[in-house]
């Protein structure tokens, strides 16, 4: 090895040493992995709906508590188990103090076939301490525009009549009341798990 | 002598690197397949890895199962924020690659489940494919894959 050869790698070894520390120390333990609400943070809009057992949900009841709220059917095979197994796995890396002030709140994209009670049974496969809702077309149009859950019926894919096609993200509302983080389909259990910790910390 | 050592060691290494990313088994293998558990009447998904080991393309015609009413061929698709699932009516599988079906992309959807799935079990899906004709994989339910 000549003496150029050397330099070079030294210097390639110091960069990499350089860059290392400036991702170490910019990227602070404060910052969320999903995707931030910027400030002032945007309140999450009324969600009213009956349960499956006939009590109404407001989910203006449930500040103090963390919410991961996600849209989807119960018909649908892939993507929303693939979610809902997701946040029951984050879940379960959490003590169970704090897994308890995290509910996950399902809403239905499919009132025409999803009841308050099929959406319930679907949610307690995943986790029975998930709340599962349903309710009429025009309450749900109200909160899918507040959301801006994109939705579309599709005809003819499937032997299963027809498909939702639907917004895939987890909003997540902290203990006042507000939007905080967003998660993508793709984001790891553990981003998920590092976010919940956090806002749990505020 | 020296000097031409080291450009033919490390040409015969990268040689070594892009072979062994090709499949040369030689063989079609399915691998990996599994199932979230799911009540009867519900629909579900059938995740797998299937690796064309062999020289020659591949296609996956269609995919049958006693434990469902239908069996299709799906892919859910990600387009900004939004998810959309579409039916296929085939599936490409390049000679020397895997192909993986996995949560968010490719899967096999069973339509009308005609039993339940549960935890630990095992059932049978029949893949039918254009060269290698109709090959049966068992499939276990689990919670989660192993790539989960």
């Amino acid at each position: 090895m000549n003496r150029k050869t050397l330099f070079v790698g030294l210097g390639s070894f110091l960069l990499i040493v350089l860059v290392g520390m400036a991702v170490f120390l910019f990227a602070q333990p404060g910052t969320f992995r999903g995707t931030s609400y910027g400030e002032p943070y945007p309140p999450a809009a009324e969600i009213e709906l009956t349960r499956s057992d006939g009590s109404r949900f407001r989910l203006s009841e449930m500040r103090g508590n963390i919410i991961l709220l996600f849209f989807g059917y119960t018909s649908c095979p892939d993507v929303c188990p693939a979610t809902l197994a997701e946040l029951h796995q984050a879940l379960s890396e959490l003590n169970d103090q704090d897994a308890e002030q995290v509910k996950v709140v399902f809403v239905t994209v499919d009132p025409e076939r999803d009841t308050p009670d099929r959406v319930q049974e679907y949610v307690d496969r995943f986790n029975p301490a998930f709340i599962g809702l349903s309710g009429a077309p025009a309450e749900l149009e109200k909160i899918w525009a507040e959301y801006g859950v994109y939705r579309e019926v599709a005809d003819g894919q499937s032997a299963a009549g027809y498909i939702v096609n639907h917004t895939a993200r987890v909003n997540m509302i902290d203990g006042q009341g507000n939007l905080r983080v967003s998660f993508s389909f793709d984001t790891p259990v553990e981003d998920i798990v590092h976010d919940l910790k956090l806002m749990l910390k505020q | 002598m020296k000097k031409r050592v080291v450009p033919i060691l490390l040409t015969l290494l990268l040689l070594v690197a892009c072979q062994s990313s090709k499949i040369t088994t030689g063989v079609l293998e399915v691998k990996d397949a599994w199932a979230r558990p799911a009540p009867t009447g519900d629909n579900g998904a059938v995740y797998l890895v299937i690796e064309n080991g062999t020289a020659q393309d591949e296609v996956l015609l269609s995919a049958s199962s006693e434990v469902a009413s239908a069996v299709e061929l799906h892919m859910s698709e990600m387009d900004s924020d939004h998810m959309s699932m579409n039916h296929k009516d085939e599936i490409a599988l390049p000679a020397g690659e895997a192909t993986k079906f996995a949560p968010g992309g490719l899967h096999v959807m069973l339509v009308g489940l005609t039993q339940e799935l549960k935890v630990g079990d095992t059932f049978d899906v029949t893949l039918d494919f254009q060269n290698a004709g109709e090959k049966a994989v068992t499939v276990t339910v689990m919670e989660n894959g192993s790539d989960e």
